[in-house]
């Protein structure tokens, strides 16, 4: 009988829009704010020695970040603080994707290779963060529109980034909230799953190579049109 | 060559971790957010004394707004000199502003030119738009239109959108000797709008 997939791959389809959403439940209703938290409390510590003359610390908004910037905003009143946006959920969502590819791949280890990538990917996420608070800051000196981002209203009492390293931090914007939160995921996935991506790969080519052959057999004599006697 | 260079990087951070004035530094910022402004104005002053510019600018703004300390116009501007000297951006800019606006200063505005110039030959879009408006009105500086509008669009070229404003305004009137344009004006004040994508 000819079946147009794999039924690994249709195990793996059916998997991922099984336990992507739920992943992605688990993520908002019990890991959202925690991991929030907790990426707060590492932003705000490594700003120091990252940033010493431009963040005091990194407050937080519900599931958003704050920075609480040490650059003055040129102002006649007497605020002296200008808090940025940190978002961390664009961060922060690389997780359940992951965890529904995980969760939607058969094979043995379940837990161990959740528990793997997760720990490879927190890193990612802390990378991430850090890359758009660099770009909040460079936003803030320089003052210009850049992709979606608009600057704060009030400039900063600091001079402007030049063209060059505005742009680059604005290329790890970029990389932060478009490719790594795509990218990433899978790329653990991918390498965490090896043996069972080959044995889709490979039962794929052989099909292939036997529906091939099928086609390019002689037609069986049953098949052959039966002649009338005249 | 690349573990050398991480090296170096890694020490740098770890220097600017262990600055005993950056620390410090840190500490009056946080008692300032915190609203203990009198701790805070106590720690800046020890700091500044010993010539740490971000303290020298922010203890001349709070003698400035008279939080933790009495308010003194003079004050204010001896510790913003004091950061302005040091090359500071908020220290050279209230001190521009406060020579325009004769803030604990008689008013003179060619030290405010001289002072906003400075800046604005670094870049800082605020200062140069502050450079045209002089420039224009010949307050400090003899008047040249030309030269206003040059530091105009340097000023929006730098997002200032009051720069962008005063441009398309000329071109409305046909001011700073430029022709009445009504599609440069439009253009102008399409600039002040932020660009989105």
């Amino acid at each position: 009988m000819y079946q147009p997939f794999d039924p690994l791959l249709l195990r793996l389809l059916a998997g991922g829009a099984l336990f992507l959403p739920l992943s992605l439940a688990a993520w908002w209703w019990l890991v959202r704010v925690p991991l929030a938290t907790w990426l707060g409390y590492g932003v705000g510590a490594i700003s120091q020695w990252l940033w010493p003359e431009a963040i005091l610390g990194v407050g937080l908004d519900g599931d958003k970040g704050l920075i609480i910037s040490l650059l003055p905003p040129l102002l006649d009143s007497a605020q002296m603080f200008m808090a940025l946006p940190l978002p961390f959920n664009r961060a922060t969502v690389i997780l359940p994707l992951f965890w529904g590819l995980t969760l939607a791949t058969p094979g043995r280890g379940l837990l161990r290779r959740l528990l793997l990538g997760t720990l490879v990917l927190l890193p990612v996420v802390y990378v991430m963060v850090l890359l758009y608070a660099q770009f909040q800051l460079a936003l803030y000196r320089t003052h210009l529109p850049l992709l979606t981002e608009t600057p704060p209203a009030n400039y900063a009492l600091a001079l402007p980034d030049s063209p060059t390293w505005y742009y680059l931090w604005g290329l790890g914007r970029q990389l932060a909230v478009l490719v790594l939160p795509v990218v990433a995921p899978l790329i653990v996935w991918l390498l965490l799953h090896g043996s069972f991506l080959r044995k889709i790969i490979l039962s794929g080519l052989l099909r292939r190579g036997l529906q091939a052959g099928d086609a390019t057999l002689p037609p069986s004599p049953s098949a052959a049109p039966e002649r009338k006697p005249s | 060559m690349i573990v050398r260079r991480y090296c170096l990087i890694l020490g740098s951070l770890l220097l600017a971790a262990c600055d005993p004035q950056q620390a410090q530094y840190r500490t009056a910022m946080q008692q300032l957010f915190q609203r203990d402004y009198r701790a805070g104005a106590a720690t800046l002053t020890s700091l500044a004394e010993n010539g740490h510019p971000p303290s020298q600018f922010r203890l001349g703004f709070l003698y400035r707004t008279g939080l933790g300390v009495p308010r003194s116009a003079r004050l204010a501007n001896y510790w913003f000199e004091k950061a302005a000297q040091q090359g500071d951006v908020g220290g050279q800019y209230w001190l521009a502003e406060s020579y325009r606006r004769g803030q604990g200063l008689p008013v003179s505005p060619e030290l405010a030119y001289a002072g906003f110039y400075r800046l604005a030959e670094r870049g800082y879009a605020p200062a140069q738009y502050q450079v045209a408006l002089a420039l224009a009105e010949g307050r400090g500086v003899a008047r040249n239109n030309g030269h206003a509008i040059t530091w105009l669009q340097r000023a929006v070229a730098g997002g200032h959108p009051e720069a962008a404003r005063r441009l398309a305004q000329a071109y409305r009137n046909g001011e700073l000797g430029l022709p009445q344009d009504p599609l440069q004006a439009a253009e102008w004040e399409r600039k002040i709008q932020p660009a989105r994508f």
